[in-house]
Order: C-alpha cells, then sequence, then structure tokens
C-alpha cells in the first residue's frame, strides 16, 4: 500500500526547505472516516505533513479528495479519525465557535475562487484578520499590501473581483487566506477553473509559497507543478489512500492498475 | 376652460388636508408594515439557515395561510374577530397587523430565494478563514442578499402600499376611505377617484424610481446586476 515514503523521511531534495527546518509533522490526519448517508465517502485517510513539505493529492473525479481536505479543516465533521495541529490533537467534537481558531490556522484555496464580490481585493483580504484577530484597519491594510505585492498584484488592490481575470481572482484568494497567518494551506484544484495561460501565475505563486517554507496541502492535476514542487504524493481512489511516495515514484513506477490507468489518462 | 374647472379645484383645495392626512396614514401604515416584515421576514430565513424540518414546516404552514387567504378577510379578522378574543386594536391597530402578518409571510419568500442566492462557496469561504457565523451573515451574506432581493422586495412594496386601500373596509381614514367619503357629499366620483389614483400612482413612482436608483448603483459600484444570474 505504501509506497515506503516515510512521511518523516526529510522532504524532497528539489523543496528548497529541505534541511532547514526540523521534521516536526505540522498537520495529521489519522484513519478519517466520512460518510454521507450510506455512502463511505472517506474510508480511513491518513496523513502526515511535515513542517514545510508540499504533499500533493491526486486521484480521479469522486475519489474524495475535496472531502478530505475539507475534512482537514473542520468545514465538514469527520465521523471517525483524529486530527493533529502541531503536535495537538484537536478535539473534532467541539462546536462550530470552538473550531473557528483552528481553522484559522489552516488556510484554504477554492477552485472557484469565491472571492467576495461586494468587496475590492484589498477589502477581501483585511475582512478577516479585522474581525477575527481585531487588528487595527491601519495594520490590517500594510499587511494586506504586502500580500498583494507577494502575489503580484499590488496594483489591482482596489479592483473589484469582477475586474480581475481568473488568475488574479485566484491570486487575491490566496492573499487571504494567507493574512490569517495560517500554519497550513490546503489547495483545491485552484488551477482547474483557469485558463492554460492563466495557470502559470497561480502555479508560481505557490511555488514562492513553497519556497519560504509553507507547509502546503494541494490537490492539483498540474503534474509538472507536482513533480518539481511536492515532497510526497498521495493517489487516492475510491475514498483510500492507495499509493503514496515520492513523485518521481508515484508518476513513473505506478504498482497498482489504479494508478496506471490513472496516470495514463491525465499524461496524454 | 378656468370657468368649468374652478369648482372642481375648489373641491379638491377644500378636501386637501384630509387628503394629505389620508396620504400620511397611508405612508406611516406602510412605512411601519414594512419595516417590521422585512425584519421578521429577514430573521426568520436567516433561522432556517441550519434550523431543523420543524422550522420549516412552521413557517410553511405560515405562510400556506397569510399567502392564502385574502388580505381582507385577515384585515376583518383582526378588526372584528380580534376584540372578541379581547384584543381590541382600533382600525388602525388592526390593519398594521394584519398587513404586517399577510406581508411577513412574502418577505420570507423574499429572504429565503435572497440566501438561496448567494453561491455556498460565499458561506464556506467565510467558514474557511474562521469568521464566525453572525459577522459572515452581517458582513459578506447580507450586503449579496439585499442585490438579489432589492427588485422583488421592491416590487412587492409597490404592491403593499396600493394594498393599503383595502383598509378603508376596516374604518381606516386612508386614502381610500377619504375618498369614499368625499364621493358621498360631493358627487364628484371621476374627479375624485382620478385625484386618489394619481396619490397612489406617486407613491409608487418614488419606489420604482428608488428601484430604477438602487440597480445602478449595484451596477457602477461592483458591476453586480441585480438581475438573478
Ligand atoms: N455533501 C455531500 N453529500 C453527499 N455526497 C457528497 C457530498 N460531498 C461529496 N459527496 C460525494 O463524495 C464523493 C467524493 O467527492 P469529492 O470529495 O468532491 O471528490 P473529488 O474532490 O476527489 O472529486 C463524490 O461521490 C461526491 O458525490
Ligand atoms: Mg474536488
Amino acid at each position: 500500500m505504501s509506497q515506503g515514503a516515510d512521511p518523516r523521511s526529510p522532504a524532497h531534495e528539489d523543496s528548497p526547505s529541505a534541511g532547514a527546518m526540523p521534521t516536526r509533522v505540522m498537520v495529521e490526519a489519522r484513519a478519517i472516516v466520512k460518510r454521507f448517508g450510506s455512502n463511505t465517502i472517506l474510508d480511513g485517510v491518513s496523513l502526515a505533513a511535515t513542517s514545510g513539505s508540499v504533499t500533493a493529492i491526486i486521484g480521479a473525479s469522486g475519489s474524495g479528495k475535496s472531502t478530505f481536505l475539507r475534512c482537514v479543516n473542520l468545514l465538514i465533521r469527520p465521523d471517525a479519525g483524529e486530527l493533529f495541529l502541531d503536535g495537538q490533537r484537536i478535539d473534532t467534537d467541539r462546536r462550530e465557535r470552538d473550531l473557528l481558531r483552528y481553522r484559522c490556522e489552516i488556510g484554504m484555496v477554492f477552485q472557484s475562487y469565491n472571492l467576495f464580490p461586494h468587496m475590492s481585493a484589498l477589502q477581501n483580504i483585511i475582512e478577516a484578520p479585522m474581525i477575527v484577530h481585531r487588528v487595527s484597519r491601519a495594520e490590517a491594510v500594510e499587511r494586506a499590501m504586502g500580500l498583494l505585492d507577494k502575489v503580484r498584484l499590488r496594483h489591482r488592490a482596489e479592483a473589484y473581483p469582477h475586474q480581475l481575470s481568473g488568475g488574479e481572482q485566484q491570486r487575491v484568494a490566496i492573499a487571504r487566506a494567507l493574512a490569517m497567518r495560517p500554519r497550513v494551506m490546503l489547495f483545491d484544484e485552484v488551477t482547474s477553473a483557469l485558463d492554460p495561460e492563466l495557470k502559470g501565475e497561480v502555479l508560481a505563486t505557490m511555488r514562492d509559497l513553497a519556497a519560504d517554507g509553507m507547509t502546503m496541502i494541494v490537490v492539483s492535476h498540474e503534474m509538472s507543478f507536482v513533480r518539481q514542487v511536492a515532497s510526497e504524493v498521495l493517489f487516492m481512489s475510491g475514498g483510500r489512500i492507495i499509493e503514496r511516495g515520492a513523485p518521481d515514484s508515484i508518476l513513473d513506477r505506478p504498482q497498482s492498475p489504479e494508478l496506471s490507468a490513472f496516470v495514463a489518462r491525465i499524461m496524454d | 376652460m378656468d370657468e368649468a374647472l374652478s369648482p372642481t379645484m375648489d373641491m379638491i383645495i377644500s378636501l386637501w388636508p384630509r387628503f394629505l392626512d389620508a396620504t400620511l396614514l397611508t405612508l406611516a401604515i406602510f412605512v411601519i408594515v414594512s419595516v417590521m416584515s422585512t425584519t421578521i421576514g429577514l430573521l426568520a430565513a436567516l433561522a432556517t439557515i441550519g434550523a431543523g424540518r420543524w422550522l420549516s414546516m412552521v413557517l410553511a404552514a405560515y405562510g400556506w395561510v397569510f399567502r392564502g387567504v385574502p388580505e381582507l378577510v385577515i384585515l376583518l379578522f383582526c378588526y372584528l374577530a380580534l376584540p372578541q378574543l379581547g384584543l381590541d386594536l382600533g382600525p388602525v391597530g388592526a390593519a398594521v397587523l394584519g398587513f404586517t402578518l399577510i406581508s411577513t409571510a412574502y418577505e420570507i419568500e423574499i429572504f429565503k430565494a435572497g440566501l438561496a442566492g448567494v453561491h455556498r462557496g460565499q458561506f464556506e469561504a467565510a467558514r474557511a478563514l474562521g469568521i464566525p457565523l453572525p459577522s459572515a451573515l452581517r458582513r459578506i451574506v447580507l450586503p449579496q442578499v439585499v442585490r438579489i432581493v432589492a427588485t422583488p422586495w421592491i416590487t412587492y412594496a409597490t404592491g403593499s402600499i396600493k394594498r393599503i386601500s383595502i383598509a378603508s373596509a376596516v374604518a381606516v381614514t386612508e386614502i381610500m376611505q377619504v375618498t369614499k367619503q368625499a364621493i358621498a357629499f360631493s358627487h364628484q366620483p371621476f374627479t375624485l377617484i382620478l385625484f386618489a389614483s394619481a396619490l397612489y400612482a406617486t407613491m409608487a413612482s418614488i419606489l420604482m424610481i428608488a428601484e430604477i436608483i438602487a440597480a445602478r448603483r449595484f451596477k457602477q459600484r461592483f458591476g453586480l446586476s441585480t438581475e438573478l444570474p
């Protein structure tokens, strides 16, 4: 089942943060189970992401990737399993209010951007820090402008979402998530809705983020990105992780027929 | 011309204070009913988010009664039947209660549709950022609901203003009541009904113009149409 890669082993050699950080597990999910009605959508999914690592999750549509990411930040509650953030066990049965603090330690970026359409790019970014962390507007704006610099959109600060291209919207969404100073970032097929020429700018932003040492869990079918940036690749099928390992071994030497078929399909 | 029109003008001028009072009363009832039904309708629609099935069933039953029974029947019930139960609100009070009950049933539907029109990704993004639900509703969801409901809300409000004429049946001295009284002693139904129509048309026009301004503002500010996508 496992490709033998211990999740605690040093990060992939291409990873800029390799060796720079102690291999501390930043986020861990143990045997997550999620059912919708009588369908078991996640059937014991485990993952341990070390600090600064990039974990890629691949798998066919409907295999449970989004459901798993939503369980990691508790947008939906798993029916069984355990979550740990930086070694601390998270009580998944707490009330929604009590989960908010955990949730803002974990940034999430969605396929459909989900920017707030009635707010400018800048307002989108400062909203949550002002409400949740109660930072002053001046402080929030200063930090937001820094983040807009980082995603190369400072000149678009006053633009509303409908005035931005898909790639720009997605980069604002990344900046918005980063404004909460998360310790982990989740990306759910964030380039899937984008035209090919716009995917690159979003992937470049994600590369920068990985280079800065952000712990990232990325559902993506951008294979060159996965190959270059991921420390570990997990292949999901039918609500289980059926293969895991270094990108090259997963993509070039699939063991299971499911992964072979999947790789053949996305490579053509 | 002047000779022929002057008796009519004289009548209108002599009745003007009563028409003015009636118009102000109509507007007052409209404002009170709109504020109360909009507030209750919005809160009830918000309460259905994540609430159990029983609340939806209670609201459905409420809507069935107050959208199904004719307005006049509800007003007469509030004016004539409630005093029998020990609740005598007087004509204006009964009209305000009756119209509020009716309008609330429609406002609930308007706001439920408005909430359903907000992409569920918006709720998810707010939750993912750790924003508590009350703040998310106030800052993120409601502004989008306002955009969606602007047109149906004003359409309904325009009808509401006209519907207040029914209160003449429960002895409220609103515009229609004053018109009927004036017809009774002046025998000038044509002019008086025309004049009453003009008053209603003016009030409705103000609301319709408000809608056009609101739509233009949304468009300029956010590039958003008030039409549903
Ligand atoms: N809220 C839900 N209720 C019922 N079924 C769901 C729900 N969310 C997802 N599913 C089902 O779970 C399965 C996995 O979905 P998803 O996690 O979105 O897969 P992926 O992201 O890998 O495409 C699908 O069959 C989907 O229909
Ligand atoms: Mg998905």
